[in-house]
């Protein structure tokens, strides 16, 4: 073949190599979406695996990695597509319980980013069984019951559990007290949510925990600023222009996830539009 | 075309790091269409490596080779030639038949023409009885005679020939002799390379000497032969005393029964005559003396 | 032409009588078997679980085959010379090549498809019903074992070790399933490793394109130009591989 012919021929090659490319990877993506969805048998897997159980797990964890490390995944899944990554997770701490990541995982990301809070407990309190000296797991089911479950006396107990096991911070065991005192729920929720940044090394979930602590933040920081304007005009706000208009704030702090701060006059509470950085309906 | 195969200047080496090695140096040679060439050279002389390159299965480092006229690296070269090469493997799971078939196609038969081509150089080998058997199975002989079938194949005018009678024993040697002759009275070009100098001498027209990879010399068989300016003379009934005259004279070579053969030198040649005559013995043949092949080998290798 | 097909039909005979051929096919048949015991181990969805472990065997299997034979078919010849005979006869060596390919994908081909006749049977026997619509896969294990054989034909034309060649290749296939963790390891790296592996990631096949196993098994649609788009992107990286392995040929000398 001539020169020209042989050029050509590995042109043609490229060109379909990328003509078909793309539709691909929009077949591959949904493909992968199903993955996560169809997930065999825990016990099945655990017996088949049997000296392997460890590798399995690895194999198992890198799609839950790959899975929530997909923006796209992220944006489009819906409760059946978390329920699914849960029930991975839960299988490779089930595969290998001595390894950390998944209940850390469990408890860092599902109650915050999906419907399911309560679901991921019984994980933890595996990794609890299997973890003896891990404090972070107990202060997650801790903060879960705290801040999600609105039970403050679980909570407590899962704090002073934590507090108890080695190299814990000091105050926990304050806080845990104070838990047991029922202290105001915002600051609380804020002390709590101080300590998981200091202890979060993952950058992307780190940034997550410091809009959240913007949010609480900008929430006390109006909260004192309602209390101000009640005791300055003997009523409540309309809404928080109000406290600009009346000198009490310069203006009404931006909110990280887009939504809008309001006072919620039936509840008597400053709240936001956005579903994060809420607490739990019900309240 | 009138000459076969054309070399010019065909020159190989290998390198390996810093060291080189040549393995054929400058060789430039003509093979005439119709004539038998032999090519011969001590092992490792650079022969087979010389074929290659003329099969395009080395690529000589410069220089450049023709065969028929077409230059040797382009596939065309070889649709009329026929190659045969040394410590022949072939395809150990085909029968002796399904491995002729296969060679006819990548000569450009097909079909019916296939079929009868395959039938009749099987017989030609004397083969066809064990067509149907794996060649794995075959013995050292059978296999040369396949191996000599599929060179056949397509019917060649060039049949290049690596080592043809190493490791054979006498019938096969016979036979692979035999065949080159009857493939030349055809007016086939046989070119062969061996290091078997009897051979050689039985069925070349040319040689050509090679030795560590240069050609030394390239002549004609017959002509070389001659004028070697000796004779060959065979005496029956000589006595003692003639014996002992004629010994000093010439030397003594073959001895049967009453007859000896001497070999006599052209300036003494009147002398030993007058000696057979007077001393009553008897001359029962006479003779030029060929030069044989070896000593040319040796003479010319001794030079070079 | 004919020297293609010579070949094609001497490769095609080579394959057919080695033992290692038939040992493979007979172990996977033994494997074939032992799912189906496997599968009793599960309450429900038997019939998922054969046929998940089914093709999961059919492209192993396949791979060893397409890896092995791969890359021993060119590397045999070379070895024994009986390559001279051919390239002395008026052979273009890419035709060599093409042929010895054809050959084995024609072998390769004939071992997934009886293999996937058995997997069909076994099914019926079970379920009832045969379950066509696993023959999807068929067409895309057939395709990605072009693509790695090619790959092993490629390492034939110029190793002189097949272990070695096999082994490249079969690291070859792991990292084309991997391609996704390595995207991501290259976005968390540093500069100039981010870029090689980013650039690894472009010029690799993503051989996850092939895997629409989940989508067979439970026989949900694949998107229509899927068919042919694999198809294409197949052709693609086979047709540069063995452009590649001919020109290597060509260039080589022997012995």
């Amino acid at each position: 073949m001539k020169g020209e012919g042989k050029v050509l021929l590995v042109l043609l090659c490229l060109f379909l190599i990328t003509l078909s490319k793309p539709d691909l990877q929009v077949e591959k993506g949904r493909g992968f979406q199903l993955k996560t969805r169809l997930i065999p048998r825990a016990e099945m897997i655990e017996f088949l695996a049997d000296g392997y159980k460890e590798a399995v797990a690895d194999y198992f964890w890198m799609r839950v990695t790959l899975t929530y490390g997909d923006e796209n995944w992220r944006k489009r899944a819906d409760d059946d597509d978390w329920r699914y990554l849960l029930k991975l997770t839960d299988l490779v701490a089930k595969l290998n319980p001595y390894f950390f990541m998944p209940y850390y995982f469990a408890g860092v990301v599902f109650p915050w980013e999906s419907r399911y809070k309560e679901e991921v407990i019984p994980i933890l309190e595996r990794g609890m069984k299997y973890l003896p000296n891990e404090w972070r797991i107990p202060f997650l089911i801790g903060f879960i019951y705290f801040y999600f479950l609105d039970s403050k006396k679980r909570a407590a107990y899962y704090i002073q559990l934590a507090s108890e096991k080695r190299n814990s911070p000091e105050y926990l065991i304050k806080l845990a007290a104070r838990l047991y005192y029922e202290a105001g729920e915002e600051e609380s929720a804020l002390l709590f949510l101080e300590q998981m940044e200091k202890s979060t090394r993952e950058p992307e979930l780190k940034k997550e925990i410091r809009r959240r602590i913007k949010v609480l933040r900008d929430i006390l920081f109006l909260k004192a600023a309602v209390k101000k304007y009640i005791e300055t005009t003997g009523k409540e706000p309309e809404d928080l222009e109000d406290l600009v208009r009346t000198g009490i704030i310069k203006k009404v702090p931006e909110e990280p996830y887009g939504g809008r701060y309001y006072y919620d006059r039936k509840e008597g509470r400053v709240k936001t539009t956005s579903e994060l950085g809420k607490r739990r309906k019900g309240k | 075309m009138e000459r076969a195969i054309v070399t010019e200047g065909l020159t190989k080496i290998y390198k390996s790091g810093k060291r080189q090695t040549e393995a054929v140096r400058d060789l430039t040679l003509e093979v005439k269409r119709g004539e038998v060439f032999g090519f011969i050279g001590p092992n490792g002389a650079g022969k087979s490596t010389t074929i290659k390159m003329l099969l395009s299965i080395l690529y000589p480092t410069s220089g450049r080779a023709w065969i028929f006229g077409l230059d040797a690296r382009s596939p065309d070269s070889r649709k009329k030639v026929g190659y045969l090469p040394e410590n022949p493997r072939f395809y150990d799971y085909l029968s002796g038949e399904e491995f002729l078939r296969f060679v006819g196609m990548l000569a450009g038969l097909s079909g019916a023409k296939l079929e009868r081509k395959v039938e009749s150089l099987l017989r030609y080998v004397g083969i066809y009885d064990a067509r149907k058997r794996k060649l794995r199975k075959y013995s050292k002989g059978m296999i040369q005679r396949i191996g000599l079938a599929q060179a056949l194949m397509g019917d060649p005018d060039l049949i290049i020939l690596d080592e043809p009678t190493s490791g054979l024993d006498p019938l096969g040697r016979k036979l692979t002799l035999d065949l080159i002759r009857s493939l030349r009275s055809r007016g086939k070009t046989i070119f062969f390379s061996t290091h078997i100098l009897k051979d050689v001498e039985e069925i070349a027209n040319r040689v050509g000497i090679l030795y560590k990879g240069k050609l030394l010399k390239v002549f004609s068989l017959d002509e070389e032969r001659r004028g070697s300016g000796d004779y060959q003379i065979e005496i029956e009934n000589a006595g003692i005393d003639l014996l002992a005259a004629a010994e000093k004279l010439a030397e003594p070579s073959k001895k049967n029964e009453n007859r000896i053969t001497f070999i006599v030198k052209e300036d003494s040649l009147f002398d030993f005559l007058e000696i057979v005559r007077d001393k009553g013995g008897e001359i029962v043949s006479m003779a030029r003396k060929k030069r044989n092949l070896e000593e040319i080998f040796l003479e010319t290798i001794g030079k070079g | 032409m004919r020297s293609i097909i010579a070949i094609f039909s001497g490769t095609l005979k080579e394959g057919t009588r080695s033992k290692l051929f038939w040992g493979i096919l007979v172990f996977a048949l033994l494997l074939f078997l032992s799912t189906m015991v496997v599968s009793e181990l599960s309450f429900a969805e038997k019939e998922k679980i054969i046929a998940d472990l089914g093709l999961s065997l059919i492209s192993a299997f396949g791979l060893i085959a397409a890896v092995i034979l791969g890359t021993d078919l060119i590397h045999r010849d070379i070895q024994n010379g009986t390559i001279q005979i051919i390239l002395a006869r008026p052979v273009k060596r890419w035709k060599y090549v093409a042929g010895k390919y054809l050959g084995l994908m024609a072998i390769i081909g004939a071992n997934l498809f009886f293999l996937t006749l058995m997997l069909l049977f076994v099914l019926l026997v079970y379920v009832g019903r045969p379950c066509f619509h696993l023959l999807r896969s068929l067409y895309t294990i057939f395709l990605e074992l072009s693509l790695i054989a090619s790959i092993g034909v490629f390492f034939s034309t110029f190793s002189t070790s097949q272990l070695l060649s096999s082994l490249v290749t079969l690291g070859l296939f792991i990292i084309g399933h991997s391609l996704d963790i390595l995207r991501m390891s290259a976005a968390k790296s540093g500069r100039f490793l981010g870029f090689l592996l980013k650039s690894l990631t472009l010029i690799f096949p993503d051989l996850d394109f092939y895997d629409i196993k989940i989508k067979v098994i439970h026989n949900l649609p694949l998107g229509g130009s899927y068919y042919v788009e694999i198809l294409l992107y197949s052709l693609g990286y086979i047709i540069l591989i063995l452009f590649f392995s001919s020109l290597i040929m060509e260039r080589r000398e022997f012995r």
